[in-house]
Order: C-alpha cells, then sequence, then structure tokens
C-alpha cells in the first residue's frame, strides 16, 4: 500500500487541478484525487480545466469535505488495482482486510455529520457525480428510516402529511403487509 | 449513546430555532429514488404514506428483492403465540402486487427467491416478463426455498438430491433476441431451462449461475459458445450434466466454478481462466491454457491421493499460481517417482488431507514432505488435516521417531498443521518441516478439525480426547526440537 501511495504522490505533481467554490475559494488537488468525480474527470477529458474549475454548486465548507472524502478513496483505487483479491489467498487477505476496516473506519467518522451537511454533501456528490460518496451519504438517510413507522420518519424529517384520508386508506389497503 | 442523546438536544433546539425545513422532501426525484433504492422494497414501500410527493417514490424502486425478509414470511401472530410461517400462496399475491404498482423501469436488481414450483408457473412467468420489460441488469430466481448448503450436505456424501415438485420451465421469453442486452448477471436455482432454438445468447451477459437447474450438456454448451463476454460462470448440483465442454475460443471467461455435478465425467474449455473452484469426483480438466491461473481450490470427494493427483495430474504449467487450495481423501498410498519441480511461482498452499481408512492405516503424512521438493517458493503452507483413523498418538513405545530426507527450503515463513491428533507419522511431519524450513517465522499447531466445507465431523466428537492428546503430543514431541522459538500449540477450549 505504502508504494501505491508514494506513486500516486508522483503523478500528483506532474497534474494538479484547481477546484474554486460557490464561495470563490481555491482548492488544489491531484488529478487522481479530481477524477473520482466523473463530472470533473470529463471536464478533464475535455480540457477545459485551466485556470480552475468553478463548482457554483458547492460551498467551500462542503468542498473541503468532499475532497477529504475522495483523497481517502483515490488511495483506495490505487491499492485496489494493485492488490487483486484472491479467496483463499491468507496473506493478501489480511492486508486487505485490514484496508478495506481502515476505510470503513473512516467513512463511519466521515459521516457523523449534521443532517443538513449530510444532505448538502448529497447534492454536491450528485452534481459531481462521486458514485461512492453519493451511495454512502444515501446509505446513511436510508439507514435513518429503515425500520421506522411512518410518524416516527414524518417527525424525523419534519414531513407533512399531504395526503387525504382517502388516499392514505387506500395506500394502507393495497400494501396492508408492508404496514405490519 | 453520548453522540445520540447529544444530536437529540441539538436537533430538537435546532427545530425550534430554524424554519422547519423539510431536508428530504426537498430532495430531487432522482436522489429521492436513490436514497429508497438502497431500502429493502417492503420499507420503501411504507415511505409512500409519508406525503403525496413520496407516494410513487418507491415505485422506481431498482433493487427489488423479493424473499422471505422483505416479503414478511415469517411473523409474529399475537393470537397464537407464534410465528406464522407465509404461505405460497400469500407470497405470490404479495409480490404481484408490487411488481403491479411498480414503474417497470430502470431495474437494476431483481431477486426471486422463495420455495416455488411447475404449479405457480403463470405467476413466475409474470414476474419474469417484468424483469424483461424493466430491461433488468441482475436477475437472479431461486426457488429452492433452502440454503445452498443443503444441497452441498446431501450430495458431498455421495446421496442422490430427489426433488419434491416438478421444477418450473423458464418461459423461452426469456431467451428472446430483444432480452439480450440488458442481462449482466444471471442467476437461476431450482428451475428447468431449455433453450429455444433460436436463442442468440445474451451479448453482455458477465456472469452466469446455475444451480440445481434441470438442463442439458447441448444447453450448457449453447450458453456458452453464445455469451460472448462471460466472465464468470457457476454450475453447481446440475444432475442431468455429464459433460461441460466447448471448442470454441471463451476469451473473456476468467472465473469458473464447478460444485458437484453427479454425473460430471469431463470439463474441457477452450479458455485460459484466472481462478477455478471444483468440487466432485475427480474427473479431467482441460483449458486451452492454464498460464493465467493465479487461484485453484479442489476438492475431490473421491478417495485419491492428493500428491500423486499433484504430480501425475495437475496441469504442468502454471506460472502465475498464487495460491492453491487441494482437499483429498487418502486412502491409499503413493510412492512418488522424482519428478520435475511443479510449482515454480507459488507462495500459498493449502492442503486438506483426510485421512480416511480407519483400521490399518497404510497413509503415511511424512510423505507430504515431499511438498517442499515441489513447491520450492512456497512461503505460507497450511495443512488441515483430519485422522478419520483409530486414535493413536504418539508414545515413546511406538518406536523412534523417523527423519525425512534432509532438504533445505529457504522460503516457507508461515505453517498451520491442524487436525493434528498427534499421530506418529503427523509429528515426524512437524518435524521435518521445522527442520527444514530455515526461514521459518511461526509454526501453528492445534488439534482442532478445520477441513472446510463442513465435511468433517462437529468438535464435541473430538474434544474429549483428540484435542487433549493432540495437544500434549505437539508439546512434547516437536516443541522440544524448536530451537528458535517458532512452534505455537494452539489448545482448544471446549465448546461447552
Amino acid at each position: 500500500m505504502a508504494s501505491a501511495g508514494s506513486g500516486d504522490e508522483k503523478a500528483a505533481a506532474a497534474a494538479m487541478i484547481t477546484l474554486i467554490s460557490s464561495d470563490n475559494e481555491k482548492f488544489e488537488v491531484t488529478e487522481a484525487t479530481a477524477t473520482l468525480s466523473q463530472t470533473i474527470r470529463h471536464m478533464i477529458e475535455d480540457g477545459c480545466t485551466d485556470g480552475g474549475v468553478p463548482l457554483p454548486n458547492v460551498t467551500s465548507k462542503i468542498l473541503a469535505r468532499v475532497i477529504e472524502y475522495c483523497k481517502k478513496h483515490a488511495t483506495a483505487a490505487a491499492g485496489e488495482e494493485g492488490s487483486s483479491s484472491s479467496f483463499s489467498d491468507a496473506a493478501f487477505l489480511e492486508v486487505d482486510r485490514a484496508f478495506l476496516e481502515e476505510l470503513e473506519e473512516f467513512d463511519d467518522a466521515f459521516l457523523e455529520v449534521d443532517r443538513a451537511t449530510l444532505f448538502d454533501l448529497i447534492l454536491a456528490a450528485n452534481y459531481l457525480d462521486i458514485k461512492g460518496l453519493l451511495n454512502l451519504t444515501c446509505q446513511k438517510v436510508a439507514d435513518s428510516v429503515k425500520g421506522k413507522t411512518p410518524e416516527q420518519i414524518r417527525e424525523m424529517y419534519n414531513i407533512v402529511n399531504d395526503l387525504t384520508p382517502e388516499e392514505e386508506a387506500e395506500i394502507r389497503r393495497e400494501t396492508q403487509w408492508a404496514f405490519e | 449513546m453520548m453522540r445520540n442523546s447529544e444530536q437529540h438536544l441539538h436537533g430538537a433546539v435546532a427545530k425550534r430555532r430554524q424554519v422547519p425545513e423539510n431536508l428530504l422532501c426537498n430532495l430531487p426525484m432522482d436522489i429521492l429514488s436513490t436514497i429508497l433504492s438502497l431500502l429493502p422494497i417492503n420499507d420503501a414501500i411504507r415511505t409512500s404514506i409519508l406525503s403525496r410527493k413520496l407516494k410513487h417514490v418507491w415505485c422506481s424502486h431498482s433493487n427489488l428483492t423479493f424473499d422471505k425478509g422483505t416479503m414478511r414470511t415469517t411473523y409474529f401472530r399475537p393470537s397464537t403465540g407464534y410465528y406464522g410461517v407465509l404461505k405460497d400462496k400469500e407470497f405470490i399475491k404479495k409480490v404481484d402486487t408490487v411488481l403491479h404498482q411498480h414503474s417497470g423501469m430502470g431495474v437494476e436488481h431483481m431477486e426471486i427467491k422463495f420455495g416455488l414450483h411447475s404449479k405457480h408457473a403463470d405467476h413466475i412467468d409474470t414476474w419474469v416478463n417484468f424483469a424483461i420489460a424493466a430491461k433488468t441488469k441482475e436477475f437472479v430466481i431461486n426457488l429452492s426455498g433452502r440454503a445452498k448448503i443443503a444441497f452441498f450436505i446431501v450430495l458431498s456424501r455421495g446421496n442422490k438430491w430427489i426433488a419434491k415438485e416438478e421444477p418450473y420451465n423458464l418461459p423461452s421469453q426469456l431467451f428472446s433476441p430483444n432480452n439480450g442486452p440488458y442481462l449482466r448477471c444471471l442467476e437461476l436455482t431450482t428451475v428447468s431451462l431449455q433453450l429455444p432454438s433460436d436463442f442468440k445468447g445474451f451479448m453482455n451477459l458477465k456472469s452466469l449461475t446455475l444451480v440445481d437447474v434441470s438442463i442439458t450438456d447441448e444447453d450448457v454448451q449453447c450458453m456458452l459458445s453464445k455469451c460472448n463476454l462471460l466472465e464468470f460462470f457457476e454450475i453447481a448440483y446440475c444432475g442431468m450434466v455429464t459433460s461441460i465442454r466447448m471448442l470454441r475460443p471463451l476469451d473473456h471467461l476468467k472465473h469458473l466454478v464447478v460444485d458437484i455435478c453427479r454425473k460430471l465425467k469431463e470439463i474441457e474449455l477452450n479458455c485460459s481462466p484466472t481462478t477455478l473452484k471444483y468440487t466432485g469426483a475427480m474427473v479431467p480438466l482441460v483449458f486451452a491454457s492454464t498460464s493465467r491461473l493465479t487461484n485453484i481450490s479442489v476438492v475431490f470427494l473421491t478417495c485419491q491421493s492428493a500428491l500423486s493427483y499433484i504430480v501425475n495430474d495437475f496441469p504442468s504449467t502454471l506460472p502465475k499460481l498464487k495460491s492453491l487450495n487441494l482437499l483429498c481423501y487418502e486412502r491409499e498410498r503413493t510412492i512418488v517417482p522424482e519428478g520435475p519441480l511443479r510449482f515454480t511461482y507459488l507462495p500459498n498452499l493449502r492442503l486438506e488431507l483426510i485421512f480416511s481408512n480407519y483400521e490399518n492405516r497404510n497413509t503415511d503424512a511424512l510423505d507430504y514432505a515431499y511438498l517442499l521438493k515441489i513447491a520450492p517458493f512456497m512461503e505460507i503452507l497450511e495443512l488441515p488435516m483430519w485422522m478419520k483413523c483409530r486414535h493413536r498418538p504418539y508414545c515413546k513405545e511406538d518406536g523412534e521417531l523417523r527423519v525425512g530426507l534432509p532438504h533445505q527450503h529457504n522460503y516457507l515463513k508461515f505453517v498451520r498443521i491442524s487436525g493434528f491428533f498427534g499421530h506418529k507419522d503427523q509429528v515426524e511431519l512437524a518435524l521435518h518441516i521445522l527442520r527444514s524450513s530455515i526461514m521459518l517465522e511461526k509454526m501453528e499447531i492445534t488439534p482442532k478439525l478445520e477441513i472446510s466445507n463442513y465435511l468433517a465431523m462437529q468438535d464435541y466428537f473430538y474434544e474429549q480426547k483428540h484435542y487433549v492428546d493432540g495437544h500434549r503430543v505437539a508439546t512434547e514431541f516437536v516443541c522440544k526440537a524448536d530451537h528458535h522459538n517458532v512452534v505455537n500449540v494452539v489448545s482448544v477450549l471446549p465448546s461447552s
């Protein structure tokens, strides 16, 4: 893993990208980090990243977090290519497992944010098209809803029930078992 | 806990201070749909009652799994105090309602997992047609109603699997040409499959799994020949299959899994796989090339000397082999001829040996000292053993310990021997490895049985005597010869 990391840094010296947040703050990141975003990857491919990439939908506070995620996962992606995991390969599995655990811990800690930030991260991940981050943040929301009653969910997210009693009764009738 | 209560407090204050923001409902529809698709379908359906905006979002759920969990087949009936078991009729009705309301578009994954059969064909046909129309990318249909291991347990003991009901026959529409481009992954369990004569193949199919499928040799061959991008192919418990043969090149096939097909006589594929898993009787395994193989796992359920198999029947060129796992039932001793090096690269070897004649065992674990010779670059060696024979822990009266021919191994770092019951030849093999391996960092010896695939007996059978003796003999005879402090004898604590 260490060698993959240093290789990454070497390549980075050659290609840095500047990202500009909605409040005009500049962030220098390596190309490997930036291209976790499909949106930015396409911009790089089209050669329109000179002078920085403006991201009018993302604040500096959120962008800093997104970059933190991408940095960590870019190393992970580089590591994955290096070691092909295999099914009864004790030594390799050991390395992979330790690394995956570390990544999981990172993700868990990363999600320790208030709800408003979480939703901003979702929107940013969606806009920047970062599949892993979108999945991670959406999963957090999904988990918060899982196993809850409709009343609990409404309370949690301030959802106003604008269904008529008839509509509600109809829904319950059609899929009664899901509400049991 | 701290965090939760803190968050709770914080949330309560924030709620009062700010205008209540409806974060969830303000998300764009496609994100809402992504979030709901991460929930099991039953949880997703429950969100339909939250508000008008959310009423239909679940209908584009892209990950439809219908099984006992999501269709609530076992639930608590307060009236009886028992868990009720969902009947097939109930399951069918629920799946029907969900699919009827679903948008029928953009399904990534659809999975039906429930014990159903030919009697339910009318309903299952409509589900299959739904999957086709929804351009499903991964389609799993498992109608066995039981865990996969159930097949293995019956079949690995040489018994026949007897189906109670006539299996469901997949409709020919599934194999129609317009269904071709979408399907990436197809997994079929306990169904009957006949390819129509105009089958053109699934042009983007990468992964195909057939478990307990009634399928002929010809249709297996046809499937392989017409799915040109296939990377992963698994065939398990298919009782009709006698031969898996495809002479046209299968350039993309990388992973092959074959698990107990009772009548199988041969595998011959024009491919160069990277991983191979095989369980069953010993049959010829022929590939165009073995030069890309990195991982092999072979479990022979018929008696076969592992050493003789490695020396005589194993592919001779395996330049990339990283890991070999071989399980054999040893009954006869093989006198191994001096042969060429077999594994010029192999770093990891796991050899599971079941010594299986109870009385008058004539097999000899010390024969496996030969491994050090044929795998000179091995770094990790695991030897799970099962002495399925009369218990005879070594004692001085059994005679002097034999010493294997001296040989120096320069790479072996880690050795684990399990199922060490303390037989004389086990002690001799351990000592031989210990003396020969000059780079050895760790040698773990445990009496615990670690034979994989549930093939060994339960621990409690051995805890009283064999585990205790094994530990004692290892401590007494192997540790004594350990001059570099590398041996670690692991005792087994009784389970109860």
